[in-house]
């Protein structure tokens, strides 16, 4: 299946389609250009220098310092802003300006502070009292590399003027260090320096992989790895890709990538107030239920298909109601919902953030389907698949009229294969789901989160490849399929 | 340790960092006036503050400004039954003007494209994603009179939910800077600069000394770091300029800063703050009841506390944002409950517009809630006395809501901005576009360097002789 037929018409769509309900059943190609493929007008900046993201930093500050877990020490650390890029770890918005500084320095004191306060804290991050070799050891750590003989020395001596400062003591040199190493470019910034369209060097690929997948710095057995050459070819560093994504961790960092994805920060304060049958007390659970749904599509191996078509759902005594179902005994259950939904989009978490009150509201619905499919803003096809979803009302329960009509469910949309009708949303979504289009999408989103950057033209041939995987495998084998491609591996060329 | 006994060369730090790095965030009430060695401004470089707002949604235009041109008396503007009659009390400092317009309309989103123009008088791009094509006002201000000092920026509502987000304030084309919403956090960061009560105290001092020194140890090692990083070949030009970002911070960081006022320093204190409402923010989730005027007031008090402690010489705050389903529980709307985003395009839709009366009603009484607040605001500025030393722009990105009108948009302006800017009036500026009144307020507030600015963002350049005093 490839992209649009450019000899095929189609009819204008202006309505729904009556009747229509052969999904696929279909009648060439858009005439519209903008709908014919997956819009790719991202501006990347190929920055060989992205900084850490605020969760990034807190996490491999933890890791490097060896604390049992990730503390607060960012609480007080500006946000990026937030909209202006798809996902908040976009090399756009990771630079260091005059409120960063100010951020990690004192999060660079305060983790010093903490990793120098007392003999076992101190014993934890390392235990002896050989300069050269704490500084060499912490230096692998915090640089994700061997330091060279320079900065060794630099911090070395940087050491000493702790123990001048603050007075004889190991631990005074110790923390003038940490905060040293925790304010270089070298640890605030993913450094890489090989040359343009080569492949990164295996500490490169360690750190990349590792803020990736596990949102942290590299362990110090990834390290060895990449010491040993074990990550320089194709299939070593798939290996260790493979090893990661069965991390509790990477569990993590694709939950944020969906929360992201999909907006469900919104659900904490979805207002319907003065709906009858709301009761704001479900807001928690809206987003519990959707996390969790998301969660199970990484962890069961399952992908963009499922999220799409699974009759599966997660719901608790709030939501049930709203289901039409009979609530779990206690917490949240993964529950079969039968035929009539398919997917996150006909879950009642979505139905309810998408809707109009206690109505539903077709162009809302619709414009966030479309962006499954990377359509262009501000398609006039949108209301066209939202009413797809008509027989749900603005609570996400089924309903069979609208102001005493029967719901209309039967709809057509020019999707890049060609104008397609459907009868009712899970015809609609089955159909997206075998499109070329949304796999491509949400590759492009896979990708774009991986590789901390806007998607652009050039990565169309990628991003479509990538479709293809998506398309019949699971979002796990994507992410590899991803880590397998030059464009993981190597550094894309760019002007200097 | 007494504080003579200070090390003869200055450690180089700027005060605000050592004081956040001594005592934190968490401290109890400023000690403002025991901050040392301060001294007068020159007598004739007194500094400008400027704070730029813009609120959403539109206003009521028949029923905002006084039917007149002309002067504006506090017992007149009273009796005018607008709602800018809510700001009689400052009158005298007030200056209303019509016949200004963004540069350009909204074209795809005007939610978005209309605040990215209030201050950057540039053509932006387009969508819900809109950013600027050039820096704004705040920036350029920020630039020439606290280089290394981002402004303020603040935003007053539901920013997490809001639709467009914050949308004010760009350092360059592209590039939004993050605002802070929450009052509390806010009022954090001008504690962190003010520290705790007290004189600070001889251990503190050494405390002090030593921080700077350390810091200027690890400066001088990471500043090496990046020239070596920066010599790199292989970095194209934009990462040898996102490492000069980083240089340069950590420069100005270093920098002390500027001494303050003796005049202005006595309204450096906490007094008038609503500190169990700033303290309630510290758990307070957003309320889309009143929440965004309580955040603007609150915001503007704070922002008075900090151009008169010098903490920050500009600021932006975002007053609402489009679509982010706000409730005013003003009389008209008491048994609707519309969110205002409905009220404004006078239909129950974030998507369409409409002829509602009841929401025409509900928007002209919610003109005069925001007016109120802006009143309140701006007492703290009077209490402050930065009437004469500062001003305050208040726009609205459009000029009436269901038409998203982006000509004729409302301007108020408070203070005369150290003598430069007229008062008492209401004036028309003639169908002209923004860049001309931002050419004239980044003039007034840089005064103090000698400069102004002529050609700031799109549009015929020149300044806007009608807001001159």
């Amino acid at each position: 299946m490839g992209p649009a037929d450019p000899a095929g018409g189609r009819s204008a769509t202006g309505g729904s389609a009556a009747g229509g309900s052969a999904a696929g059943g279909a009648a060439g190609s858009p005439d519209d250009p903008e709908l014919s493929s997956v819009v790719l007008d991202g501006t990347p900046l190929y920055t060989r220098v992205p900084r850490l993201t605020v969760s990034q930093w807190e996490h491999a500050v933890t890791d490097i310092l060896r604390f049992s877990a990730p503390g607060d020490l960012s609480k007080g650390f500006a946000r990026p802003p937030s909209g202006v890029t798809d996902f908040d770890n976009n090399e756009k918005l990771l630079y260091v300006d005059a409120t960063n500084v100010l951020d990690f320095e004192s999060g660079a004191e305060a983790a010093a502070r903490l990793a120098t306060e007392s003999a076992e804290a101190l014993a934890a991050l390392y235990d002896g009292t050989d300069v050269s070799d704490f500084v060499r050891t912490l230096g692998r750590r915090a640089f994700r590399r061997p330091l060279t003989e320079a900065e060794r020395a630099a911090f070395v001596a940087l050491f000493a003027r702790g123990e001048e400062l603050y007075g004889a003591g190991f631990e005074h040199g110790a923390a003038l260090v940490i905060r040293g190493m925790l304010q270089s470019p070298h640890f605030l910034y993913r450094v890489e320096l090989a040359p343009a369209g080569e492949v990164l060097d295996g500490y490169e690929l360690a750190s990349k992989l590792s803020f990736w997948l596990l949102g942290t710095t590299p362990t110090d057995a990834l390290l060895d790895a990449a010491a040993a050459g074990e990550l320089d070819t194709e299939e070593g560093l798939e290996a260790a890709a493979r090893a990661m994504l069965d991390v509790p961790a990477a569990a993590a960092v694709m939950r944020d990538f969906h929360r992201q994805l999909f907006h469900l920060d919104r659900y904490a304060s979805l207002d319907k107030s003065g709906v009858p049958d709301f009761d704001p007390s479900v807001l928690p659970e809206l987003g519990a239920v959707s996390t969790a749904f998301f969660d199970q599509i990484f962890q069961a191996g399952l992908g963009l298909r499922e999220i799409l078509t699974s009759n599966q759902a997660y719901l608790g005594a709030g939501l049930a109601p709203f289901y039409g179902t009979n609530a779990p005994a206690s917490g949240l259950e993964l529950r079969e919902l039968g035929s009539s939904r398919s997917g996150y989009f006909m879950q009642v978490p979505f139905l309810m953030a998408a809707g109009a009150g206690a109505d539903s509201d077709p162009t809302k619905r619709g414009q966030e389907l479309e962006r499954m499919l990377c359509a262009p803003l501000a398609s006039s096809h949108a209301a066209e698949l939202g009413v797809a979803l008509e027989n749900f009302d603005g609570l996400g329960r089924e309903r069979e009229e609208v102001g005493g009509r029967p719901v209309s469910t039967a709809s057509s949309y020019p999707f890049a294969e060609g104008v397609r009708q459907f009868g009712d949303g899970n015809e609609l979504l089955s159909t997206m789901a075998e499109s070329n289009a949304a796999h491509t999408c949400y590759s492009k989103s896979v990708t774009g989160y991986a590789l901390g950057r806007d998607m652009a033209p050039d990565d169309r041939p990628l991003l479509e490849a990538l479709g293809q995987v998506s398309l019949s495998e699971s979002l796990r084998e994507l992410a590899l399929a991803l880590v397998r491609d030059p464009a993981f591996r190597s550094r894309t060329e760019v002007a200097p | 340790m007494s504080r003579l006994t200070l090390p003869s060369v200055r450690p180089r730090m700027n005060r605000r960092a050592v004081l956040r790095g001594l005592f934190g965030a968490s401290v109890g009430l400023p000690f403002l006036e025991s901050l040392p060695d301060r001294s007068a401004w020159a007598a004739d470089q007194k500094p400008v503050f400027s704070l730029f707002i813009c609120a959403v949604e539109g206003i009521v235009p028949t029923a905002f400004f006084p039917n007149e041109l002309g002067v504006l008396t506090a017992k007149d503007l009273a009796a005018a039954g607008k709602a800018t009659s809510e700001l009689s009390r400052h009158a005298e400092h007030l200056l209303f003007v019509k016949g200004i317009n963004w540069v350009t309309g909204g074209i795809a989103e005007p939610h978005a494209e209309t605040l990215v123009e209030a201050f950057t008088a540039r053509t932006p791009t387009t969508g819900s994603k809109s950013v600027s094509t050039g820096p704004s006002a705040d920036w350029i201000i920020a630039e020439k009179v606290q280089p290394g000092t981002p402004p303020l920026t603040l935003y007053a509502g539901n920013i997490n939910n809001g639709y467009i987000e914050e949308r004010l304030s760009f350092s360059k084309a592209g590039e939004v800077t993050a605002a802070t919403d929450n009052p509390y956090k806010f009022y954090q960061q001008l504690v962190g600069l003010l520290g705790p009560g007290g004189t600070m105290t001889p251990e503190g001092e050494a405390a002090a000394r030593l921080l700077a020194e350390s810091r200027n140890s690890v400066h001088d090692l990471v500043r090496d770091e990046l020239t070596t990083l920066m010599g790199n070949t292989r970095l194209s030009s934009a990462d040898r300029q996102r490492l000069q970002q980083h240089f340069d911070s950590i420069r100005d960081l270093e920098v002390t800063m500027d001494d303050m006022g003796d005049e202005l320093m006595k309204r450096c204190n906490a007094d008038g703050l609503e500190l169990d409402k700033i303290d309630a923010y510290q758990s307070l989730k957003y309320d889309k009841n009143g929440g965004v005027e309580d955040m603007a007031r609150l915001h503007m008090s704070l922002v008075a506390l900090a151009f008169a402690c010098n903490y920050n010489r500009t600021a932006t705050l975002q007053w609402g944002d489009g679509n982010d389903h706000s409730l005013y529980q003003v009389p008209s709307n008491l048994d609707r409950q519309w969110p205002f985003s409905y009220i404004s395009h006078r239909a129950q839709s974030d998507g369409q517009v409409g002829m509602d009366e009841i929401a025409a009603q509900s928007h002209a009484e919610i003109d005069i809630v925001r007016m109120k607040t802006l009143a309140a605001g701006l007492d703290h500025f009077k209490a402050r006395g930065l009437a004469d030393q500062s001003f305050v722009l208040w726009v609205n990105q459009f000029s009436d809501g269901p038409s998203h009108s982006w000509r004729n948009v409302p301007h108020i302006l408070y203070g005369n901005g150290g003598g430069y800017l007229r008062q008492g009036e209401y004036v028309d500026a003639g169908n002209v576009a923004n860049n001309q009144m931002l050419n004239t307020l980044i003039s007034t507030a840089i005064r103090d360097t000698g400069d102004t600015v002529e050609d700031f963002g799109e549009g015929t350049p020149g300044q806007l002789t009608a807001v001159l005093a």
